[in-house]
């Protein structure tokens, strides 16, 4: 099972890095590294400085995020910090407050 | 013991769902908490407080202090691990730390340096335990068939100052009554100053002689507070006597003795009530700021005390 999963009741206070897919149900305050790509489901809130490859966002990010293929910000999803990525997809109902680099 | 309390311990297959899942290739660090069942394939770092089941599988490395309801280790921890209902180390456990649970499983083939404890981990630091140990007699006392039965487990090998504790202090609570006990602010004087400076080594090796029930670490408030009016006898002697240092050394250890063994005897806390009167608790309390005075505090009463031990 390559992936990891942070449960709605969990916070974590620190750095999360890893090789696998990563999806965040709960609270992750820091800074998030990871290889493959990263989901932060509805409820879930990173407050943290974030590089990963892919990362779709249906609950809350609070801080930059840096994609190296795509961001997807989902309907009622909310960001506030500045997106760095190739490929960026904002839906329709998503809030989003910072600067967008798509310069690669 | 691990037989009969096997059904109520979580088990290491995880009946129930769990949804928080650290991955291989993953690794935190950091301080992690939460309300629900962790199970950890990839590593943490730092320190995880959880009210449910940690669960470190056989991949999974923990290097952090843990607090959990349970804790299951199939995989490698380094740190001290509080669980409030059991820890269980299967087989392929590998273990680095101290345990402090009310239920400790071991199974054979774990490996697993460290000490045991089977007190409820209801304070943060050892030593602040063992001050707060006073005031907290009668929850903890609750828990001593416990800790009788199950501290074999403790390796033989390992630092036993952790696990030492525990049964002197269970001892200490049941002779001793909650209106005898020193004042919470002796009690920190003589914690803080864990050897009498002032206090010849030979003055010590006849008490560990006689009075055998508490090794020379692991004796908590009990034995500070019985060895305290030995240290607070023997310097005012001079007046009486020899000075202590010019005295042959068994004449010291024969008045040890006659202190230690009267001490041993029933009458120990009539004469703890004796030797510490509520007035000078007072007087005492009124100087808080001199260090030095909490200790040379109980010379005085500790002479008369000393002339009735001798009339005996």
């Amino acid at each position: 099972m390559a992936t990891t999963v942070i449960g709605s009741s969990i916070v974590i206070d620190g750095e999360i890095s890893g090789e696998e897919h990563l999806v965040v149900h709960g609270t992750v305050k820091g800074r998030i590294n990871v290889r493959d790509s990263l989901v932060v489901e509805n409820g879930g809130l990173v407050e943290a400085t974030v590089e990963t490859s892919s990362i779709t966002v249906n609950g809350t990010v609070n801080g930059d995020i840096s994609a190296s293929e795509r961001a997807e910000l989902r309907p009622n999803s909310t960001v506030i910090g500045d997106i760095r990525a190739p490929r960026i997809l904002i839906a329709d109902g998503a809030s989003f407050k910072g600067n967008v680099d798509m310069g690669g | 013991m691990a037989q009969k309390t096997k059904n109520n311990l979580p088990s290491a297959d995880g009946s129930a769902e769990v949804v928080t899942h650290i991955g291989p290739g993953t690794r935190i660090v950091g301080r992690l908490s939460g309300q629900e069942d962790l199970r950890v394939h990839g590593t943490v770092e730092g320190a995880v407080r959880l009210s449910a089941t940690l669960f470190v599988e056989p991949e999974g490395v923990i290097l952090a202090e843990v607090h959990a309801r349970d804790v299951v280790v199939s995989g490698t921890v380094v740190g001290n691990l509080h669980a409030e209902n059991a820890i269980v180390l299967t087989a392929s456990a590998r273990v680095v730390g101290d345990l402090r649970s009310p239920r400790i499983s071991v199974e054979p083939g774990a490996a697993f340096r460290g000490s045991i404890s089977m007190e409820p981990p209801d304070a943060e630091a050892l030593e602040a335990e063992a001050n707060a140990s006073r005031s907290y007699g009668a929850t903890r006392s609750a828990s001593a068939p416990l800790v009788r039965g199950a501290i074999s487990e403790r390796p033989s090998n390992g630092d036993s100052r952790r696990a030492a504790p525990a049964p002197a202090r269970q001892q200490a609570q049941q002779q001793q009554p909650q209106s005898v006990r020193l004042p919470p602010r002796r009690a920190q004087a003589f914690t803080a100053r864990p050897e009498p400076r002032n206090f010849d080594p030979n003055h010590f090796e006849p008490r560990n002689h006689v009075e055998r029930g508490s090794s020379e670490r692991g004796n908590s408030e009990r034995s500070w507070a019985a060895r305290e009016p030995v240290r607070a006898t023997l310097p005012p002697a001079p007046s009486a006597a020899l000075p202590p240092a010019r005295r042959p050394a068994f004449e010291e250890e024969t008045i040890i003795v006659q202190h230690a063994a009267i001490r041993s005897s029933d009458d120990r806390s009539r004469r703890r009530a004796e030797a510490l009167p509520p007035a000078d608790h007072d007087d005492h309390a009124a100087t808080p700021d001199e260090p030095r005075k909490k200790v040379a505090k109980p010379k005085p009463l500790a002479r008369g005390k000393h002339k009735v031990e001798r009339v005996d």
